[in-house]
């Protein structure tokens, strides 16, 4: 006989459910009230996932573009070496043809690459536009087990952003469970991850002032610190609430180098690369150096290699770029493992159909470097010219030929 | 799957609609397989041992019952209480022994004993031991189906962490299990809430407790302390709150488990706070172990009290660790004993004596903590001549008061919710009570829970 007491179960089931539904609800109404394109208090541009929740955002605007969309990815490294307003003047001589945008993201993970590019793919093809050039950005030395391991745990939730049906589709032939564990939370909560809502929440209670992460090694002596304070103060006064996750007027381009803080900057350089020219002698215990070059993760190359093919299918050039690296952290590495890294980007351009670029061809010294591992902002703006120059001829060639 | 995450709440809901729909004979072997499968997506390998574990105790003990010669009775006594005993200080044992081993050059052998501890099996081994003794014993008549004892000894909620339970009290829920009413639907409601908040409060808690035990620098007087609270707090909350989601369930299936935690550091003397801690082990222990050899060593009262203990913190572990923490609760036990038999007898304190005694309880608590959570006993003794030690550099900052204020509030917090979902029920359960409590409870929990840590007692 069946139990007369069903509708108790179903009843406890509901009221279970109701109470996490109305939780659910909760938090996505209070994650709403953070606007994806400011930066919270406390927070920087590449902060957590708030430049990754702003890119998302962004992605509708991106896509309605009148101009010729170029779509560029990559980690931090190449993030703020690409300065899409240069890049664009430089490709195509002024004439406004192109719209270029800056999506890379601090510890830029091949699970993200994948699921942006998905997320970019559908976007496109939804509204039946193709992107113009895709600049793919890949830094080898960030795909070895450790650290590829370390940029999860240090950015656990970056791909759940641009997670999606298709995503978690993919994802549950190899591991259901958490498949299942993020659709409920995908489901309930929205793009974010609650407990990066409970941060943000913290962060505004204690309302502290927005940190200064200018991308720029610490000054050492006092002429070089006061000029980093003043740098600092101009980034405040232009940005009272930190640095933006995302400037639409910059396309996404870090807002370092932008015109009122530009003399600040200058000044903040000049005195940095006299610093870099006794020599910056790489730090034992980190940068690329530190990593195995032999313990690339398989794994993660062939998420990359799937991710720029599915932006190959609805992109006219596809581009996988090498990170810039710091000739300074290079040089004690073995020639071998400098080409081995060189040969998995090959990989993936040649396993994807994509055109490789390479600019670690001595073009840039260690003082263009700001700290370790990024072109200081005028480097930067040299770096995107130089890349349009490399990229201009092949779109060219191709236009002609169509 | 952990008890606290989403897909274990998706997948017990939709299994929790089965279970109440099959008629009441089927349910108990719905629950086996409910558990075999939850065990399985945590440890698919130690399935067999778990399952074999459960079958050999219960082949054992259906012929102890039978068996009228009391030399064969002893035998297979032995041989039950034996094969559990080997089974946990095999897989207990065998990862120190492996590291001693290799330590002497052994490393062949330490290969061979470099295996994982199965998870549960501290917990799974007593049930089966006080299963043994009890039918040996004559306590008990054992199920005469399989079924009913499987469904006991598998059992899911408690199957990881506790509470201890014991098979006279579980069988015969289980041969009259039925569906949940709504009163006991809303309690387990009530229950599992809790439990997910004091989780919470505790995975809160663990970063404070560790950055003052992992530290490689010598820490204020303070942070001292702060740690060893927020210890005390993250210790409860995980433990306690595992077992209020275990009882959730458990209530969910038709099922009562016994209480395992009953406001632990309101605790007046070290054998009270034995009372009111971990209440299934040290019960366990007083009728499994202490009674036993008190009967065999009836002159022994106090060295049987600490062999007991030190027995209790080995269980924990094989390391000295453990059995310096299970000799001082021994020594505590034991003198705290001849001196109530001395001087005050079994009087309840009253008044500011009762504050003073709790106080002091609390404090001989957290001193016995730092055995249990230092990495060794060097960094154990260094700890606690800090939490002691006046020279210790003290920074009277803001933010250090705030984190200790906010430890000690986790405890009182941590209490009070216990005392509410304990004692209050007719409050608590008044539908504007709680429901807005859920619902904030479970947008804090989401929002601020912080990274979930996994369950201490997972670990033993």
């Amino acid at each position: 006989m069946a139990s007369p007491r069903v509708p108790t179960a179903l009843r406890t089931v509901a009221a279970a459910a109701l109470v996490v539904l109305t939780g659910g609800a909760l938090v996505r109404t209070i994650a709403a009230s953070f606007d994806p394109f400011q930066p919270y208090p406390g927070h920087t541009a590449d902060y957590g996932i708030t430049r990754s929740r702003a890119i998302r955002s962004a992605l509708p605007q991106i896509v309605a573009s009148p101009q010729e969309g170029v779509i560029f990815l990559g980690s931090s490294g190449l993030g703020r070496a690409f300065v899409p307003g240069v890049f664009d003047d430089a490709l195509d001589h002024g004439h406004g043809r192109y719209a270029s945008f800056n999506l890379a993201q601090l510890l830029f993970q091949p699970e993200t690459a994948l699921a942006m590019a998905k997320v970019i793919r559908q976007s496109y093809e939804a509204s039946h536009k193709r992107i113009g050039i895709t600049i793919f950005g890949v830094s080898v030395p960030e795909l070895t087990r450790g650290a590829v391991q370390a940029a999860r745990r240090g950015m656990p939730d970056q791909a759940f952003v641009f997670e999606s049906g298709d995503v978690l589709n993919d994802r549950a032939h190899a591991d259901p469970l958490g498949a299942i564990g993020d659709g409920l939370d995908l489901a309930l909560f929205g793009n974010v991850r609650p407990a990066q809502v409970g941060r943000w929440v913290e962060d505004w209670m204690s309302a502290g002032p927005p940190a200064c992460a200018s991308g720029m090694q610490p000054a050492t002596g006092g002429e070089s610190a006061a000029a980093q304070a003043t740098f600092c103060d101009e980034l405040r006064t232009q940005f009272p609430r930190g640095v933006p996750a995302w400037n639409p007027k910059t396309r996404g381009g870090f807002d370092f180098g932008l015109p009122e803080t530009r003399p600040a900057l200058t000044r903040l350089i000049e005195l940095q690369a006299s610093a870099a020219s006794t020599p910056p002698l790489p730090n034992a215990t980190h940068g690329p150096a530190l990593k195995d070059p032999n313990d690339i993760d398989d794994d993660a190359v062939r998420t990359m290699v799937a991710a720029v093919q599915e932006l190959q299918a609805v992109t006219g050039h596809t581009f996988v770029l090498r990170d810039i690296l710091n000739p300074a952290l290079l040089e004690p590495l073995p020639a071998e493992e400098l080409a081995h890294w060189r040969a998995v980007a090959e990989r993936i351009a040649r396993e994807s159909d994509a055109t490789l670029l390479d600019l670690n061809d001595g073009t840039f010294v260690a003082s263009d470097f700001g700290d370790r591992t990024h072109l200081h902002p005028l480097a930067a703006e040299r770096f995107s010219s130089l890349l349009a120059a490399r990229v201009r001829p092949m779109v060219q060639e191709h236009r002609a030929s169509r | 799957m952990r008890l606290d995450s989403g897909v274990f709440l998706v997948f017990f809901a939709a299994y929790f609609l089965v279970y109440s729909a099959v008629p009441a004979r089927h349910k108990r072997v719905l629950l086996i397989a409910g558990s075999v499968a939850f065990y399985a997506t945590l440890s698919l390998r130690f399935v067999p041992l778990f399952l074999g574990v459960g079958l050999f105790t219960f082949g054992v003990t259906s012929r102890l019952h039978r068996e009228t010669s009391e030399a064969r009775r002893r035998h297979l006594l032995w041989l039950g209480v034996g094969a559990n005993v080997l089974t946990l200080v095999f897989f207990k044992g065998a990862l120190p022994a492996a590291g001693l081993l290799s330590t002497l050059g052994l490393r062949s052998g330490a290969r061979l004993l470099d295996v994982a501890i199965p998870l549960g099996v501290s917990f799974y081994t007593l049930q089966a031991i006080s299963y043994v003794v009890d039918v040996h014993r004559r306590l008990y008549e054992p199920p005469r189906s399989l079924v009913s004892f499987l469904g006991s000894f598998t059992l899911f909620p408690n199957l990881l962490s506790g509470p201890i339970v014991r098979s006279s009290f579980l069988v015969p829920q289980i041969e009259r299990v039925d569906t949940v009413s709504w009163s006991m639907a809303k309690r387990a409601l009530v229950l599992f809430v809790a439990g997910l908040a004091k989780k919470s409060i505790a995975d809160r808690l663990a970063p404070a407790a560790d950055s003052a035990f992992d530290a490689t620098h010598a820490i204020s007087l303070l942070d001292a302390w702060t740690g060893l609270l927020a210890y005390a707090g993250q210790l409860y909350g995980d433990f306690s709150g595992y077992t209020d989601m275990a009882t959730a369930l458990a209530l969910l299936l038709g099922l009562e488990l016994p209480i395992n935690f009953n406001l632990p550091y309101l605790a007046t003397s070290p054998a009270d706070f034995w009372r009111r801690w971990h209440i299934s082990l040290s019960t366990w222990l007083r009728d499994y172990v202490y009674l036993p050899l008190g009967v065999r060593f009836r002159r022994r009262r106090y060295s049987n009290i600490v062999l007991t203990w030190i027995l209790a913190g080995l269980w924990h572990g094989a390391s000295w660790l453990y059995l310096l923490y299970g000799l001082y609760h021994g020594i505590l036990l034991a003198a705290t004993d001849w001196l109530s038999r001395r001087f005050s007898g079994d009087e309840p304190a009253r008044g500011y004596r009762r504050v003073l005694q709790t106080m002091l309880t609390f404090y001989l608590v957290l001193m016995g903590y730092v055995l249990f959570r230092a990495h060794s006993v060097v960094a154990a003794f260094h700890f606690l001549a800090m939490l002691h030690s006046s020279h210790a550099p003290s920074i009277l900052s803001h933010d250090a008061i705030t984190r200790a204020a906010a430890c000690a509030a986790a405890l009182v917090f941590c209490h009070v919710l216990d005392h509410c979902v304990q004692r209050r029920r007719d409050l608590v359960e008044r539908p504007w009570i709680m429901w807005p409590a859920a619902v904030i409870a479970v947008t804090c929990v989401v929002l601020f829970g912080a990274t979930a840590h996994p369950f201490i007692y997972f670990g033993f």
